[in-house]
């Protein structure tokens, strides 16, 4: 899952401990609704996975967003 | 142009820069009409300024703009300076993928802010131009638009709406020069106002601020500085200025 802590690190602007939690959308001060679309092309883009609508709307917090991934592995 | 003496009006004046630049206006000697749909902060801003007259009205309904207009030019006395101010921002994504049931952005939303900030400028202008015109009278029409004009991420509307307003204004400058009738836009940045607060998450503002090149929100006195400014200078007309702090560089 480092891909994904990585990934939560740029987008978010975050440290690498941080990116480690689980955090959710209102913990995460860069977290609304225009940085999730650079989460999602950033997790479709380098995890080779296309997301549906119902699982980006559910991508609320990083261990949503892991469950979610580990489903499409 | 003197302010001294003049009837100014000013539209959403009961808040913000509108409140602001309605007793900048008065206090510099002018008599101003105050409009705005929120009656009771008009009072409120009425009963303590001599120079300021309310003028309870919706600037997205034409034949209410139309009549109000009239009641200025019969108790007030020839109009020389309209400040469109009034004004909505809503900020929504053109797809919000986060939201289930309203994934696409809202045309309610575009409508209310198209109606307020695209319509309301064009009403409020025709009408206030027409009475200008008519009694020869060389005024001023200054737009309070936003850098949003040249496109903010996640406002859509609000930015089509400012853009509308820049065109429109420099087409009134162009229209109405011939007879020494100025328009001319005001462009803020982010501004420490309860609409700014109202309309941005803090996170997005701090987002905001971080890009400005003075690294912090502007003061509404700030902009109250431009637009007496545009109203006292004579030769400037058909253009924007920018009160931003840098932002838009
Ligand atoms: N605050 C900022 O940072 C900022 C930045 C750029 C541009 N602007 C523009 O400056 C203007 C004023 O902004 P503000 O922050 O002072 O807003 P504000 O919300 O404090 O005040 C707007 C006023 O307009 C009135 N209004 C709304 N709809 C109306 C209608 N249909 N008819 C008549 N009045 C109506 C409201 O009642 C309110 O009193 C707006 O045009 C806004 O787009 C503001």
């Amino acid at each position: 899952m480092s891909l994904l802590q990585t990934i939560f690190e740029e987008t978010f602007k975050i440290s690498y401990e941080e990116a480690n939690q689980d955090l959710a959308m209102q913990d995460v001060a860069n977290w609304d609704s225009l940085t999730h679309m650079d989460l999602i092309s950033a997790i479709e883009d380098k995890l080779a996975i296309r997301l549906s609508s119902d699982e980006i709307a559910d991508m609320t917090s990083f261990d949503a967003i892991k469950r979610i991934v580990n489903e499409h592995q | 142009m003197n302010i001294e003496q003049k009837v100014a009006i000013v539209t959403g004046a009961a808040s913000g820069f509108g409140k602001a630049l309605a007793i900048a206006l008065s206090q510099r000697g002018a008599t101003v009409a105050a409009l705005d749909i929120d009656p009771h902060a008009l009072a409120n801003l009425t009963a303590t300024n001599q120079n300021i007259v309310a003028f309870p009205c919706d600037v997205t309904n034409h034949e209410q703009v139309d009549q109000v207009i009239a009641h200025i030019d019969d108790e007030l006395g020839d109009i020389s300076i309209l400040i469109n101010n009034a004004g909505l921002m809503r900020n929504t994504p053109l797809l919000n993928l986060l939201d289930r049931n309203e994934r696409k952005h809202s045309i309610s939303s575009w409508r209310e802010v198209m109606a307020v900030n695209q319509d309301g400028v064009f009403f409020m202008a025709r009408s206030a131009a027409e009475k200008m015109l008519d009694k020869r009278v060389k005024g001023v029409i200054i737009n309070i638009s936003s850098i949003a004009a040249k496109g903010n991420i996640g406002q859509t509307a609000y930015s089509a709406s400012k853009a509308a307003v820049e065109a429109m204004s420099n087409v009134w400058a162009k229209e109405l020069g011939r007879f020494g009738i100025r328009s001319m836009c005001i462009a803020p940045g982010f501004i420490d106002t309860s609409g700014t607060h109202d309309a941005l998450e803090d996170k997005m503002l701090a987002r905001w601020v971080e890009q400005t090149s003075l690294r912090r929100t502007g003061k509404i006195n700030e902009v109250v500085a431009a637009v007496i400014c545009a109203v006292e200078n004579d030769f400037m007309t058909g253009t924007t200025i920018a009160v931003d702090g840098g932002l838009s560089i």
